[in-house]
Order: C-alpha cells, then structure tokens, then sequence
C-alpha cells in the first residue's frame, strides 16, 4: 500500500472561521450588489429588497462576529497570522512577486521561488483583503447606525464602504480563483480550507518550499494516509 | 405639462408657522416636538432643522440692529430641482421627477438607505425612524393633481407663497425682487432660478441668500459624483480581473505540474547550485 505524506497546515478552528467567512461574504456580495446596481433593486421590488436588506445585515453581523470570536479563541494563532503577514520578504519572495504575473499565463514555462509558510504574493493579497474588510465592516456599523450620524459623515463613509466592496469584489475573486484550485497548478489547494486542513508532501513542496522542508524534517504536523 | 412652482417671498412672511401646521396635518405628519420636552433656545423656530417628521419648516434668523432685531425668515423644505442628486443615487427608483418638475419620493419603494440625505447639497430628505423610509416635501402632488393648491400655500396668511406656473412664478419674483431693490434692499435676490438646473420652489431673500441661510451656487454633493464613478469602475475592474483570469485559465488548461517530493528537490537544489 502507497503511503502518502501530508502536512497538517490549518486547524479545525482557521477552517471554520474560513468556512463561516466565505459563506457571509458571497452572500453580502450578492445582497450588495443588489442595493449597489440600482436596476436589480429596481427589478425585485421594495418588498423583496427590504428581506434582502435584512439578510445583509445577519450575515454581516456573522461576517465581524465569527472572526472576533476566533480571535478570543485562539489569539497565538492570530498574532501568528500576522507576524506571517508582516515578515520581511527575503530575495525568493521578490523573486515570487516577480514572476507571479507570467506564471499566471504561463505556468508550463514558469517555475516559481520556494516560499515560507505564507507566499509573498499572499501576505500582499490578503493584507489588503482583510484591511478592505476591516473597512467594510467598521463603515458597514457606521451606516446601520446611520440615523446618528450627520448626512456629511453618513455620505463619506458610504463612499468607503463601495470602494471597500469593490475591493473585496475584485480581491475574493482572484482569491477563490487560486483557492479554489481552479487554476491548474493549484488544483487540490480546496482541502485547505474546505476539507480536512491537509496538504500533501508534493503539494506542500511546489507551493511552500522552505515551510514544507522545515516541516518534514521536524516531523510535528506531518501524518500519513 | 407645464412646468409649476412654488414662490415664497420672505419679505411678506411673517413666521406664523401656519405652513408648518398645515403640512403636517394634509400629510399626516405627527408632532415631533413633546411638551415640555425641550428647552428654550432663545429662538422662536420650531426645531433646528427638518426631521422625519417634518416636511417644512420656518426657520428664524435674528439680527440687532440700530432699528431693532430684524428677522430674516426662510422657508426651508425640498427645492425640486431640475437635476436633483437625490433621483440620481436612489437605488430603487423610489424618487422621481413628475412632468410639472415636482421631484416626487414614493414611500412605498424607499427602503430607508439614507443615501438621498447624503446626495442632497440641501440635506434636505430626511430618515423617518418609524417607518423606516426617506420623508421631504412633494409639493403636495395628490393635491395639485386635483386642482389644488398645495397645502402651505392654500393656507398662508400673509399671502408669502404662491403656487404657478414656474415661468409666471419666476416673473412674479424677479418683480418682487425689483420692488425690494426700490424700497431700500438693495441685496434682495430671487434664488432658484438656475441653481440646480432650475428649481421649483423658488425664494424672494429679502436680505440677500447668505442672511437667509441659502447655498450660493449650489453643487450636486460629491458623493453623488463619486457614485456615478464608482459603478463604472467596479464593472471595468470586475471585467479586467474575470478576463485576465480567464486568459490565465484558457493557458493552463491541459498542463499538469509536477509531483515534487524531498528527494527531486535536493536534487533539483543540488543541480542549481554547481551551475
């Protein structure tokens, strides 16, 4: 029998929070886009739109809540996350950042730096992700209040929360599109964050050079099926 | 349709809030102020600005002069103007302009998002708690529909407000303003002509706009601007990123990496080194 080896790269409580995340942010995005495109919200009709305005607001509160809970859960893995994120780059990860466009319409031909446990490319990504979602979500609390604030502040920080949107639009698009494995290389990368937190040997070693090393030769987080 | 309007002459106003009263009660618009409940601010105006409740109100400015305190009394509700930003950002249609330049807001269809408050340079809609929806003057369109006048005029004592056609509305005012110049106000204006495309509530200032609290030159909010960039640009910057990954996927199809294992990468890492 073929054994093969894998890391434990997420934990059941990173996989949850991703999991609550996602859901609360495909539906935000739809039900703002109903709201952001006045010809869908003229199409549903006042009815149907005040329930969906309604439902934008549950999730929303899931969308800020699930990520604080987490937090207070589990505060090394967040402080984690972000020395992760704010690590100086080394000269692979300039090399990464390099290359990541060609590779992008030329994976065949491009062959791309070991990286540590979080790409170059992925700490610039999702920073901005998560700062455009701080955005959205403090300015999303400052409209829900909105009838406490003056018609000036209400205005300007509407103003931040469409940027934000469309930040996140653009952003969670690219970012499902490597996520989700559609692009060729990163097929399998789903079980990340939607499966049992697990990456392969070979998987590990092609996105992660240096983390994956490190790991194999400690031993800690590696399993076998 | 022609198109109507509403002239209030500041000069023949006397404050009696009778506008007030009656536009409540033809609109069924509760009393925001309790009894007793606030304290005496040394003004006679009702409640510092609109609120959802109240779709007009007289507001009082006070000046000493060597003649005694000389008020400048304005008449602040919507202006209906000809381009309103309010229209332009609602994201239900819930506002719209009706053929006689009325710029109507169907309760029905507002869902309360507050971004006409912010569009208006007036700030004029304002969020009603209760109900949940946007609230600003409609010029009493069911009234007019049937012939009538709208409720404040119909009820104005001292005969300040007008209601016309907007071009016999506008001469009438420019011939007030004229009259005031004769008598010894030489900053009286007439405001509503042009600004904003052209309003249809127009306002005879006695002491000239500023002292009766009018926006010289008014401009569509800047966020309603920026509303009208920002849709287009997050359609193009969508289509950018859906189409360069698209590209992406279409040259990676039928490529499958390599299966990399500790073994082939020392080697690899081994191989790059002696070059």
């Amino acid at each position: 029998m073929t054994v093969t080896l894998y890391i434990q790269r997420h934990s059941a409580l990173v996989r949850f929070t991703h999991y609550v995340h996602t859901v609360a942010c495909i539906a935000l995005i739809l039900s703002g886009l109903v709201v952001f495109v006045p010809a869908i919200a003229q199409a549903v009709g006042s009815g149907v739109l005040q329930a969906i305005r309604i439902g934008h607001r549950v999730f929303a509160v899931a969308f800020i809540a699930v990520p604080l809970i987490s937090l207070i859960r589990s505060p090394k893995g967040f402080a984690h996350m972000m020395k992760e994120m704010f690590a100086p780059w080394d000269a692979d990860d300039k090399r990464f950042m390099r290359l990541f466009v060609p590779y992008m319409f030329a994976p065949k031909k491009i062959h791309m730096p070991k990286q540590h446990e979080t790409k170059s490319g992925q700490r610039l990504a999702d920073g901005m992700l998560v700062l455009a979602a701080l955005l959205i979500s403090i300015s999303g609390v400052v409209l829900w209040a909105g009838r406490f604030v003056s018609p000036q502040v209400f205005g300007s920080v509407l103003i931040v929360h469409d940027v934000s949107f469309v930040l996140i639009l653009i952003l969670g698009t690219a970012h499902a599109y490597l996520g989700a494995g559609v692009f060729q290389p990163y097929r399998g990368s789903a079980r990340l964050m939607f499966g049992d937190g697990r990456v392969s040997e070979s998987d590990a070693l092609y996105h992660w050079g240096h983390w994956a090393e490190e790991e194999l030769a400690s031993g800690k987080n590696v399993v076998e099926e | 349709m022609t198109e109507s309007a509403i002239l209030y002459d500041s000069s023949k106003c006397s404050a009696c809030k009778g506008c007030q009263v009656q536009c409540k009660q033809w609109n069924m618009m509760p009393s925001s102020l309790a009894k007793d409940k606030y304290e005496y601010t040394g003004s006679y105006q009702s409640m510092a600005d609109l609120n959802g409740d109240t779709r007009l109100l007289i507001e009082f400015r006070e000046k000493d002069t060597e003649k005694g305190i000389e008020w400048a009394f304005s008449r602040r509700a919507c202006f209906h103007c000809t381009e309103p930003a309010c229209m332009e950002v609602c994201p239900v249609g819930a506002i719209s302009k009706l053929a006689d330049g009325t710029v109507r807001l169907d309760s029905t269809k507002c869902i309360g998002c507050k971004y006409c408050t912010a569009a208006c340079p007036f700030g004029v809609p304002k969020y009603r708690p209760n109900f949940g929806v946007s609230n600003k003057c409609t010029q009493c369109d069911d009234r007019v529909a049937k012939g009538l006048k709208p409720a404040c005029v119909k009820t104005c004592p001292a005969a300040a407000m007008a209601y016309g056609p907007r071009d016999e509305m506008l001469a009438a005012g420019k011939a007030r303003v004229e009259e005031l110049k004769t008598a010894g106000f030489s900053k009286a204006e007439l405001y509503g002509e042009t600004e904003m495309g052209g309003m249809h509530s127009l306002f005879v200032a006695k002491y000239g706009y500023e002292a009766h609290g009018l926006i010289r030159n008014p401009k569509r909010s800047d966020i309603a601007s920026l509303f009208e960039l920002a849709k287009p640009l997050a359609g193009i910057g969508v289509a950018a990123v859906l189409g360069g990954l698209g590209l992406s996927f279409l040259t990676g199809i039928g490529y499958k990496r390599d299966e990399p294992t500790v073994e082939s990468v020392s080697a690899h890492d081994a191989a790059k080194e002696e070059e």
